[in-house]
């Protein structure tokens, strides 16, 4: 069965009753066994959690036997979730893919009493984090990532964070098996700017991290032959050379970079010992000019995770990491430099440049690096901003998912710049409108979340478009009129083998036109009874794939599913449409 | 990050009252100024280098890479040499001021001892620093099964000596690890209490069982109660290991009766449960009856306080103090109507000094501390005419405190409520209290009293002890800075005996024998009025 939902959400509401079932007549039971992934040894006192696929909070939960047996009884038929926890192992879904699992189908003739749950031993990555003279680093935050599988392609997503203790030595205990990345981030102790470094939490939740344009910024070299700007500003008063050191990201082991650096690979119940050493390089100073703000400080709201600025504050920067604001980074007016900002004290990286929002009904989260004028300066805003607003018709909907896929969110529409560089969000409001200003070139228009709705057709005034890009010109104002096409069929059936229903198989729906995004790729997992359902979909053409043990296809690459097309079922899929299928598993 | 952010400073000057707990993480250094300070030194050319050593001070050993910041020179900050060693260059004659910075040891940044000046000149000898590191307590946490606890906090608190607190301060709090492991570093050397709480306050209830069960808080070694807890000595650059095993308690209900309020308005309860930083949690009561009754709670020390509407700017209060090792029902909690009590305020220049004074009174029944307002302007004209006002001061006893920011040496000469001395004894707030104002009457001419204990071994502290001749005046207690110095301020001129006590004794402040032990092996001195008086003190030998 589908939906991606966090197994949180099915725990966390799983704490009130259970309701006993409608009919005395039909009453069936979910029974198994749970056991280890490695050793098949039955496993005693684990937390069993089951709850009806059609009201996930509405839960019960038993524990497992000292022979690893659970049984729930007096069921009402239906298609249950089951997870499962236990001190030193992580916390599952039953035969858990990504975000996908296998619901047990209940009722008469299923068979719903030999679930064989396996549970992954916890591991742990530990290590310690020491200077250039082998002391510790104390505070030293630790970033891990986890090579995933999301969206039906490889991810590097953050996994967790931990801070170094006195010692130096962290932990990051309970994960599940996999493959991991681990970073280390600390100013050295004796920084000038050490105490008054602001930290930014991370934040699961923030959505926009695609969206966020970065650009790689190298100290200065001294015979660049940068353009001079018109105001030639003085160098601020030099810190100590010996506290402006910063210690560059740090990734396991001794690489540069996250592409280069090793794969910390944890076997289940594995505790892998990943040490640093950090040596300090010269800090990097920035100046960029932008508007003076009336007030010279931006907010890091620690509760929520995101970074707050006043509207008059010109722009906040963030050292980044494959889209984690790892700190944020210090802003000063640049001493008699009227019109500069310096952005001091920071180690080579991504750095990431969010303006605060002019006009996008009050949502401050934009992205904007235009264009770096020497080495160490960049220039925000400086060509002629071109305003872009309009309407979109029909208003896309996000509430779709009954279930809570992801319902509720709100709806943007993006410009991304042709190099990627510069991205600007503007929320859709709920009579459709949306503004922003970006400087003038080309932009490729999105909708976001891409999921439930997707641009037919754009018209423009004062620009050219094709498709879904548009051209912009200096000085111009442009209005854009965006007609969309919203995510409203179902498509659902019964995965088959051999001609009978099969539970487990990987439900691929690949789109015709797969150029277009990869978020017109649907997953789904089928359930013990071979059915699967899979919503929102957009209109179009489609072809239903059914494949076992496929958990590690990149299912959101065409060129990965080819092999599998030729037996599929196509499928045209009209706006509204209910489309029930049977396939096979190939 | 933030590595050793320094303290923060806060500069109050206390008449009556002691140290706070927040400044108990500001010491220090141990400047030990040149033994050889030259005497008759000419002011030989420069520019010159001031030369020096970071040394441990209890090893010895140099400390490398620390951070020595001085107030003369550019670069004004340089890192230590692999033998500790320093230099800043080019300095003109005269004196600079050090301080130095580096994990691990407590930071030498004093906010009392005045910084430590180091003269500068051709002749001048090496100044030698030497660095207290800090002390440690780690240990792991098991349930009784052997396994670890994951996510409990772990309080360190410190009872401050003569507090008037009822209970100790809570410093900082720390989480096990999935290990159970917790670590608490760079502490001042003293003696310290734990205190261990599951952070997921939900009892476990096996299904069908009534009574449900979990961890209640418990003090090191696992008591629940305060004063069966074992202090943890620290010793500066030491660690001190504190394991415990814990175990779950059956939870219990509290129930009783509130009386006393109007018919028809409605009461208020909360449940405080000692050393839980955490809200009060309110408890349902049946306004008609005035019945109530707690959810399960764990074992141990609570306070339950109420409230009433008392009409005419009164509120009714009650508080109630209960160790509860098992469920109790019947409790009686009596409203009574607090007092809104008048301060006086006579012997500053002006009026607008009075914003600089800061006036508390700490209630010796629940520990909590109030501070006097400015009446506001709504309800001003129900009261009589006042500098300050307590207003809602619930019924009991309480201890006055009265601390100046005011410039100029100000000290507390008399406080008075009707026929009482507020200076030797506490103020009780009865339903007649309104009618007794506190009269408080400064006076300029405080004195000073500094100087440093000498702690021979480096890895101890000292309280120092100053007891006013001046009949059954309140003690005052200061902790002595990691290297042994101290200072009290705004004291009132008048004779004084002065003790300093080995910090790891396990002496009881507030025990009036223990009080008066120390109290006959004091040095006897007297402070004139304006005077500041340096001193050097040997501990005092105290038997327990």
């Amino acid at each position: 069965m589908p939906r991606p939902a966090s197994l949180f959400t099915v725990l966390a509401a799983i704490l009130g009753g259970f309701p006993s079932a409608a009919s005395p007549q039909q009453q069936f039971r979910i029974a198994g066994v749970v056991v280890d992934s490695i050793s098949g040894a039955p496993i005693d006192r684990a937390e069993v959690t089951i709850a009806p696929v059609s009201d996930l909070n509405n839960g019960a939960t038993t524990w497992s036997a000292s022979n690893g047996q659970f049984v729930f009884t007096a069921l009402a038929s239906g298609k249950y979730r089951l997870t499962a926890s236990r001190v030193g192992y992580t916390q599952q879904g039953l035969d858990q893919h990504e975000g996908f699992m296998t619901a047990i189908a209940v009722g008469p003739k299923l068979d719903s009493e030999h679930i064989h749950f396996r549970l992954f031993r916890e591991s742990v990555i530990a290590g310690t984090v020491l200077d250039e003279y082998g002391e510790p680093v104390r505070s030293a935050d630790m970033f891990l990532f986890r090579r995933g599988f999301s969206g039906g392609a490889h991810t590097t997503d953050l996994a967790g964070r931990a801070t170094a203790d006195d010692l130096g030595v962290y932990r990051f205990p309970h994960l599940a098996p996999g493959t991991y990345f681990v970073v280390a981030y600390a100013k050295p102790w004796y920084n000038a700017d050490s105490q008054v470094v602001d930290k930014v939490t991370y934040d699961s939740t923030l959505e926009f991290r695609r969206l966020q344009a970065v650009h790689i910024l190298q100290p200065a070299s001294p015979d660049s032959d940068d353009p001079q700007p018109e105001v030639q500003p003085e160098p601020p008063s030099a810190p100590n050379p010996l506290r402006d050191v910063v210690y560059p990201l740090a990734f396991y082991s001794n690489a540069g970079s996250l592409d280069s650096a090793t794969p910390v690979t944890v076997s289940p119940g594995a505790t892998v010992t990943v040490d640093f050493s950090l040596h300090p390089v010269s800090a990097l100073h920035l100046l960029v000019k932008a508007p003076a703000p009336a007030r010279a400080d931006f907010l890091a709201n620690t509760e929520t995770g995101t970074v707050d600025f006043p509207a008059n504050f010109p722009f906040g920067a963030s050292l980044q990491l494959a889209g984690v604001d790892l700190e944020q980074l210090p802003v000063h007016p640049a001493p008699q430099m009227p019109g500069y900002f310096e952005v001091s004290n920071f180690a080579p990286g991504e750095i990431l440049f969010r303006s605060a929002a002019t006009g996008t009904g009050g949502f401050s989260l934009q992205a904007t690096l235009q264009q770096v004028t020497s080495e160490n300066r960049v220039d925000l805003f400086s060509s002629a901003a071109v305003s872009v607003s309009g309407i979109i018709v029909p208003i896309p909907r996000l509430s779709l998912d009954a279930n809570g896929g992801v319902g509720g969110g709100q709806a943007f529409l993006s410009l991304v710049s042709a190099d990627g560089r510069t991205t600007q969000v503007s929320l859709i409001s709920a009579k459709g409108e949306f503004s922003l200003a970006v400087p003038a070139g080309k932009y490729t228009v999105n909708l976001v979340p891409p999921a439930f709705a997707h641009i037919a057709s754009m018209q423009a005034t004062g620009a050219e478009v094709s498709a879904n890009s548009i051209t912009l010109s200096p000085g111009t104002s442009v209005k854009l009129n965006v007609r969309a096409l919203q995510a409203d069929a179902t498509v659902s059936g019964t995965a088959l083998k051999n001609g009978r229903p099969c539970a487990g198989a990987m439900i691929v729906l690949v789109p015709e036109d797969s150029t277009q995004s990869a978020a017109l790729f649907h997953r789904d997992q089928s359930d013990s009874d071979g059915t699967f359902k899979m919503a929102p979909i957009l209109p179009g053409l489609y072809t239903l794939l059914a494949i076992e043990n496929g958990w590690d296809l990149e299912w959101s690459k065409l060129s990965v599913l080819f092999p599998y097309l030729a037996a599929g079922v196509p499928l045209q899929v009209k706006p509204g449409a209910n489309v029930a299928t049977k396939v096979r598993v190939q | 990050m933030h590595p050793v952010a320094p303290s923060k400073l806060e500069v109050l000057s206390h008449s009556s009252s002691m140290t706070r707990p927040a400044l108990i993480f500001l010491f220090f250094l141990a400047a030990v100024p040149p033994a050889s300070f030259g005497q008759g030194f000419a002011l030989g050319s420069c520019p010159c280098t001031l030369k020096g050593r970071v040394l441990n001070s209890v090893t010895g050993a140099p400390v490398r890479n620390a951070l020595v910041e001085s107030s003369a020179g550019s670069p004004n900050s340089t890192l230590t040499d692999s033998e500790g060693a320093f230099h800043f260059d080019g300095l003109p004659a005269g004196s600079a001021t050090l301080s130095v910075v580096k994990p691990g040891f407590l930071p030498s940044a004093s906010f009392m001892a005045s910084p430590v000046s180091f003269r500068v000149a051709p002749d001048a000898p090496p100044a030698l620093i030497k660095l207290v590191p800090g002390g440690v307590i780690r240990g792991h946490l098991f349930d009784d099964h052997g396994l670890p606890l994951e996510n409990f906090s772990v309080q360190l608190l410190r009872r401050m000596p003569g507090s008037t607190e009822s209970s100790p301060q809570t410093l900082q709090s720390v989480s096990t690890n999935d290990l159970g492991d917790f670590r608490i570093p760079d502490l001042p050397a003293g003696s310290y209490i734990l205190l261990v709480a599951s952070q997921d306050a939900r009892p476990y209830r096996p299904s069908g069982n009534e009574i449900p069960s979990g961890y209640p808080p418990v003090y090191y070694p696992g008591t629940l109660d305060i004063s069966a807890a074992t202090p943890i000595k620290v010793s500066a650059g030491r660690e001190s290991i504190a394991n415990l095993t814990l175990a779950t308690k059956p939870f219990i209900q509290l129930s009783g009766k509130v009386s006393g309020y109007l018919a028809g308005t409605s009461v208020q309860i909360a449940l405080v449960q000692n050393g839980d930083s955490e809200a009060p949690s309110s408890i349902k009561v049946d306004p008609r009856t005035g019945t109530f009754q707690t959810d399960w709670i764990p074992p141990g020390s609570y306070n339950i306080y109420a409230f009433a509407e008392g009409g005419q700017l009164a509120q009714l209060t009650a508080h109630l103090s209960i160790s509860a090792m098992s469920s109790l029902s019947g409790l009686n909690v009596v409203l009574t109507r607090s007092a809104n009590l008048p301060v006086n305020v006579s012997g500053l220049p002006q009026k607008e000094d009075l914003k600089q004074i800061a006036i508390q009174l700490t209630s010796s029944d629940s520990g909590t501390t109030v501070g006097a307002d400015f009446a506001s302007s709504d309800g001003a004209t129900d009261f009589p005419s006042a500098d300050m006002y307590f207003l809602s001061l619930p019924q009991g006893t309480y201890h006055l405190a009265v601390s100046s920011a005011v410039d100029g040496p100000y000290y507390v000469e008399s406080a008075r409520s009707g026929s009482a001395d507020l200076l030797t004894s506490d103020l009780v707030v009865d339903s007649s209290a309104s009618a007794r104002p506190i009269e408080i009457v400064l006076r300029r001419g405080a004195a000073t009293l500094s100087g440093t204990v000498n702690l021979k071994d480096a890895t101890r502290g000292a309280v120092v002890c100053l007891f006013s001749e001046k009949s059954s005046a309140k003690a005052l207690f200061h902790n002595a800075g990691a290297d042994g110095s101290f200072r009290f301020e705004n004291l009132p001129p008048g004779d004084y005996r002065i003790a300093a006590v080995d910090s790891l004794l396990d002496v009881d402040f507030s025990n009036p024998a223990s009080l008066k032990k120390i109290s006959s092996a004091a040095s006897e001195i007297s402070l004139a009025p304006s005077q500041s008086l340096a001193l050097s003190l040997d501990l005092t030998a105290v038997e327990e």
